[in-house]
């Protein structure tokens, strides 16, 4: 009982001081609303510059999807929520590194993988908001919302399909307990996903071994299956293969980035690596 | 220089100038050359990018089309001069915002060093990334397309791409002294780096927007470097006469460049009378 006090005590201490960090600077929370409308209506114009009249029915042709800007305007949202949480477990130590606080978390009642994971919670919560009051509006003036029962569906997916990107986030932090500077390896793992996830595009414009590929990534079957059910307005079962296979990731994921963090933690303590930085 | 010989005044400026842009760009490549992993995720996340820029576009098109060699020389120049905007907003006006954090800029400060030099010195590293990354799309653009990249005036398209540099150095000069005067400008950069690539037309001509926001595209100097670029590569006309466009994005170059300099000068001793140059 103790410890779990201890552990809620260490949570409640990440989520405030995170919560004031974002707090402070209140104009990334309306960057982050913002762009998803700003890069939909950069396509968007670029493709009606480019395509004249017929753009919209070319594009309804290449996609299965006639209002292209819901559908790049929810891609970019999830692009910003899926990105956030993975890089983020990476850049707060990285942030802690830098302030020089970085070794006071191994003074804290408990172990050091799990707070890091806490700090997912108050950059949940501003994804969250996010994600709302991007997709809501567009979403409900479409008149693609059919009924709430779907959107807290949708929801679900959207919350199982975040587990497997904390394991990928676990392993990054990893990397940057081990290696120290994470930019360079971040942006690239970053890019590989936002390419193969297919956020702004359907994955069947690619040759056949890149769309197998990505089925490796969790964010390709959640934006797979939010489109069916936010765009297409189809029903997805539960016993859906997408669905299916979200869930094993969900569970391979984080044990393999428990499993990578807790080693190279280790490997770094054991030469002594821990505050090189 | 001896001190009272023969050198005129202007020389001697001249030569302080030089000597503080070689010191600049010594600085600045030291600092590319110390990341190695940077230098080598940019060569592999650049073409990445590019697809995923691209394919959105194309799905407005009918599949036949794409791989359209109009689309091609569109998408290339679009891509180039992405990085000229981006150079202006994330390299040089938020320099300052980085010496800020490194707490090195009010050292910066105290040398007698031109300001607008000291706030331009990763420009050298930002010249070789874009000179880098042209090659590099230039040759990853004809092989996904299939198609010749052709440059129809290649002079001019230099003459045209130095002054984009210049009005990006002054133009980033102006917003890093807005960064200077606010302290942290948050998400301003990416916000206003997308909205200048959607209203200067730097991937399609402005002619295809709605005409309110034309008149506001007008009023951006990248606008006429978008246009002029695109016509001397690709033969588009352009969107005044084509004299009266040189001379416009001549007197910009020098004009924002004249301005984000005052514009330093003035927020430094502002700043330095208030005593707010080091709260941040």
């Amino acid at each position: 009982m103790e410890r779990v006090r201890r552990l809620a005590r260490a949570a409640l201490g990440v989520y405030v001081k995170e919560m004031k960090i974002w707090l402070r600077y209140p104009t990334w929370i309306f960057a982050f609303i913002a762009l998803p409308y700003m890069l939909s209506g950069l396509f968007n114009g670029i493709g009606y510059s480019i395509a004249g009249p017929r753009a919209v029915e070319n594009f309804a042709r290449n996609t299965g999807v006639s209002n292209p800007f819901l559908f790049y305007t929810l891609g970019t949202a999830l692009l910003l929520a899926t990105e956030v949480l993975l890089q983020d477990v990476a850049y707060s130590i990285r942030s802690e590194q830098l302030l020089g606080t970085f070794e006071l978390h191994y003074l804290a009642p408990a172990p050091t993988w799990l707070i890091w994971i806490l700090y997912l919670f108050p950059h949940s919560t501003i994804m969250v908001v996010v994600l709302l009051a991007t997709t809501l509006p567009v979403l409900a003036f479409s008149g693609v919302l059919s009924s709430p029962i779907d959107f807290l569906y949708a929801c679900s997916v959207l919350a199982l399909g975040m587990l497997p990107l904390l394991g990928i986030a676990l392993a990054l932090a990893a990397l940057v307990v081990r290696y120290k500077e994470p930019g360079a390896v971040v942006s690239l793992v970053q890019s590989v996903v936002i390419l193969l996830s297919g956020y702004f595009y359907p994955l069947t414009v690619f040759p056949a071994w890149v769309s197998a590929l990505s089925q490796v990534l969790p964010t390709t079957h959640v934006i797979s299956i939010l489109r069916s059910l936010l765009l297409a307005g189809e029903g997805v079962s539960p016993l859906d293969r997408r669905l299916l296979t979200l869930l094993a990731l969900a569970v391979a994921y984080p044990v393999i980035g428990l499993y990578s963090y807790r080693r190279w933690e280790s490997e770094a303590r054991r030469r002594g690596e821990l505050s090189k930085y | 220089m001896r001190l009272g010989g023969g050198a005129s005044f202007l020389s001697t400026s001249l030569l302080k100038v030089l000597r503080e842009l070689c010191a600049a760009a010594y600085v600045g490549v030291r600092i590319y050359l110390r990341y190695p992993m940077w230098i080598l995720s940019d060569l592999i996340t650049s073409p990445l990018w590019a697809v995923v820029i691209l394919l959105p576009i194309l799905l407005f098109l009918p599949p036949e089309a794409w791989g359209s060699g109009v689309v091609a020389q569109n998408f290339f120049w679009g891509m180039v001069l992405w990085y000229v905007v981006s150079t202006s907003l994330m390299g040089i006006g938020s320099a300052v915002r980085s010496e800020q954090q490194m707490g090195t800029l009010e050292q910066l400060l105290l040398t007698n060093a031109n300001r607008a030099v000291l706030f331009t010195r990763r420009l050298t590293f930002e010249l070789f990334s874009l000179t880098l990354n042209t090659a590099y799309m230039y040759v990853f653009v004809q092989l996904l397309f299939g198609k010749p990249i052709t440059v129809e005036n290649p002079l001019p398209v230099l003459l045209v791409l130095a002054a984009a540099m210049a009005i990006a150095v002054g133009f980033g000069l102006i917003y890093g002294t807005l960064i200077l005067w606010i302290k942290n400008p948050g998400a301003l950069s990416n916000i206003l780096q997308f909205v200048i690539m959607g209203l200067s037309g730097i991937f399609y001509s402005i002619r295809g927007l709605p005409a309110p926001l034309q008149y506001i595209s007008y009023a951006l100097p990248f606008t006429y470097v978008a246009d002029l670029l695109r016509h001397e590569a690709m033969g588009t006309p352009t969107l005044l006469p084509l004299h009266l466009e040189y001379l416009l994005v001549a007197a910009l170059a020098v004009a924002l460049n004249a301005a984000g300099y005052l514009a330093i000068l003035h927020v430094e001793k502002r700043l330095k009378r208030t005593g707010k140059l080091g709260v941040y």
